[in-house]
């Protein structure tokens, strides 16, 4: 009876074992991406400092990055930002990383926090630490926003949005998020 | 492989090759003005006030700043105020601020300039490009975006107007300083600043 018992223990013992094995394999094959997504459910909001942000897209190494700037005060941008969110939970699973860049400085941090947790944007947002004009000058932002710019898996610029002297289209950024996915 | 087959094969490649340097977003022909460029004239555009405008008309001003503004945008809207103060401050130096708005949403057309440039007191000119032909030909990208033309016409600066939309937090004049540079003569320490607000609304 007592070796019987005793059996039933390893078994347990051993499965408990292969399970934890396994979670820890998974575990670190997660890990093993530089970047950790944020928690599912989970929105963040952190102060970017502009100058830093091509050493953090270098973190999105093998991934599709989608970066959205905008602004509280860009109705256009808060239109378009749910489209960003949408592509992101439509295609996160295929390798897309989203980053949102809000230009409203840090004196309305609470505010665009706000805004993300209604939005339910569950990937990296950044809010520049300089004021805006000067943010506009250290990220590149030529043209005013909205602007959202697309980097290839390898980091590479591959798009930015709108073109030149042409409206946004959503349907523009889907094609093009699609289609760097795919290689 | 056929000899055929890899002939097909590389002018394939040779097309998307060409169709990918056109992509959107990458072949930026959009105009840009260096300084020094003779400005871009108009001509017959529609003012608040019911007449045509062209360049031209504000020869008599030593200094023409032209801004593409536009109602809806807080950004430009941020910047009504100094431009009036502007107009005010340097009017008797020779400078004419004319003010130009090329969207054409609901919230931006004509009808709602006249109300905006009263409410506001604009003691400028307000005109109006539906074709948004000034703001290709002068590579205007958001609002607001300036350009200083001086005597001879000539690109002269520009940009933006001051380095905060909050204007109480503004530390660098950067249109006034060029302004005050170009009207004694000499050339502004900076000429070129980058402008920063709402994108122009293209059609």
């Amino acid at each position: 009876m007592l070796e019987h018992n005793l059996r039933r223990v390893r078994i347990w013992a051993l499965t408990c074992a292969a399970l934890a094995v396994l979670l820890l394999a998974v575990a670190s094959c997660r890990s093993s991406k530089k970047e950790e997504p944020a928690p599912a459910g989970k929105v963040t909001l952190q102060t970017l400092d502009e100058t830093e942000f091509g050493r953090i897209l270098e973190r999105y190494r093998g991934k599709v990055v989608l970066v959205d700037y905008w602004a509280l005060w860009c109705v256009p941008c808060k239109k378009l930002f749910p489209h960003t969110v949408e592509l992101y939970h439509e295609l996160a699973g295929r390798g897309l990383a989203v980053i949102s860049v809000s230009l409203d400085g840090l004196d309305n941090k609470a505010e665009v926090q706000e805004f993300l947790r209604a939005h339910e944007a569950t990937f990296d947002n950044f809010i520049a630490s300089h004021e805006p004009a000067e943010a506009a000058v250290l990220l590149g932002i030529e043209s005013g926003i909205p602007h959202l710019r697309l980097f290839d898996r390898d980091g590479k610029l591959r798009g930015t949005f709108p073109p030149p002297q042409t409206a946004v289209e959503p349907a523009e950024i889907d094609a093009a998020v699609k289609e760097l996915l795919e290689r | 492989m056929t000899r055929r087959s890899m002939i097909v094969v590389a002018a394939m490649a040779a097309v998307v090759a060409v169709a990918w340097a056109l992509a959107p977003g990458l072949a930026a022909d959009q105009k840009k003005l260096a300084i020094g460029d003779d400005a871009p004239t108009w001509s017959d555009l529609i003012g608040i006030d019911g007449a045509k405008h062209s360049l031209a008309d504000y020869k008599k001003a030593d200094l023409v700043v032209l801004v593409f503004t536009c109602n809806h945008c807080p950004v430009a809207q941020a910047y009504e105020g100094r431009l009036v103060q502007l107009q005010k401050d340097y009017e008797a130096k020779g400078v004419q601020v004319v003010a130009v708005n090329v969207n054409n949403l609901d919230a931006d057309k004509l009808d709602q300039m006249k109300i905006r440039a009263t409410e506001k007191g604009f003691n400028f000119p307000y005109l109006y490009d539906a074709s948004q032909k000034i703001a290709k030909d002068y590579g205007a990208t958001c609002t607001p975006h300036v350009f200083v033309l001086d005597k001879d016409r000539k690109v002269a600066y520009m940009g933006r107007i001051d380095d905060n939309q909050t204007v109480s937090k503004v530390k660098k004049q950067d249109l006034r300083s060029a302004l005050d540079a170009i009207l004694t003569g000499k050339s502004p320490p900076v000429t070129v600043t980058l402008q920063f607000g709402c994108t122009i609304k293209w059609d």
